[in-house]
């Protein structure tokens, strides 16, 4: 299954949603733009991963990735929408004590207001 | 000297209805690729829920990129394993074979977790996501060969 990319916006915050299989080959069809959308923009950021299907070890290291990067340029990024597997593997490497996750768009944009 | 196999084929020394699937793949993001292909389609033929086929590929991604990235000193690739799937009535077995450095992910002692962005460094996650999505996982090493073998619940 191909990764798939979709960038929005929302207010001044980016909204990046990531469909299909975020695995070490789905990184690397997507990883520069995904910097390039959630780093590089200067804006705050929403990764909606509620159309991913897996989430492996190199798709989680790319968020956590993007994520010291834009909290270096005093940019935040939220999480939202893992199910299933994925939740399962975000739950696994604690990732919510690293980067802000919400369940659904509402409540991400609200931990980006605070 | 371990058996080489130069394409996919489906063994059947098992029982009828217990399909076999055994590969020599290269340890690297398109071996990968080709090994879920190939194990999503067994698995999509016995009628495996979606889950289950998710973490079968996921187990899969996780073992062979471990692999790939700390089996063997850089620079020597590209190397190979051997990746084979058994259905049992409650269960789905994928053994993992490979002549790099001896690794037991069922004991190696993972990194401490990082409380903060800033700590969080590379490393040990492929490991961590096994022992979650695994119901069982099995490590030897005999004759110099590594044998990673993961159970699922079908």
């Amino acid at each position: 299954m191909e990764i798939e990319f979709i960038e929005a916006t929302s207010g001044r915050a980016v909204i990046v949603r990531l469909q299909g299989q975020l695995d070490t080959r789905g990184v690397d069809q997507i990883e520069a733009r995904f910097n390039a959308a959630v780093v590089a923009t200067g804006h705050d950021s929403l990764v909606d991963l509620g159309g991913l299907s897996v989430i492996t070890s190199m798709g989680i290291r790319m968020l956590i990735s993007a994520a010291k990067a834009a909290s270096q340029r005093d940019k935040r990024l939220v999480l939202f929408g893992a199910q299933g597997i994925v939740h399962e593997a975000l739950d696994s490497a604690a990732l919510d004590t690293l980067i802000p996750t919400a369940p659904d768009q509402p409540q991400a944009l609200a931990k980006l207001a605070r | 000297m371990r058996p080489e196999l130069n394409s996919m084929h489906h063994a059947h020394s098992s029982p009828p209805g217990l399909p076999q699937l055994s590969l020599t793949l290269d340890a690297s993001a398109a071996g990968v690729a080709q090994a879920q292909q190939a194990v999503e389609q067994v698995l999509t033929a016995c009628g495996s829920a979606m889950g289950t086929r998710a973490r079968a590929l996921l187990l899969i991604e996780e073992a062979i990129m471990n692999v790939a990235m700390h089996g063997h000193a850089s620079g020597t690739g590209p190397h190979q394993v051997q990746l084979a799937l058994r259905l049992f009535a409650e269960s789905i077995e994928l053994s993992l074979s490979d002549d790099g450095r001896p690794f037991d992910p069922c004991h190696a002692v993972m990194p401490a977790r990082p409380t903060h962005l800033a700590q969080a460094q590379p490393g040990g996650l492929g490991v961590q996501l096994m022992r979650r999505f695994a119901r069982d996982m099995h490590y030897e090493r005999r004759d110099g060969i590594n044998l990673l073998r993961l159970w699922l619940d079908r």
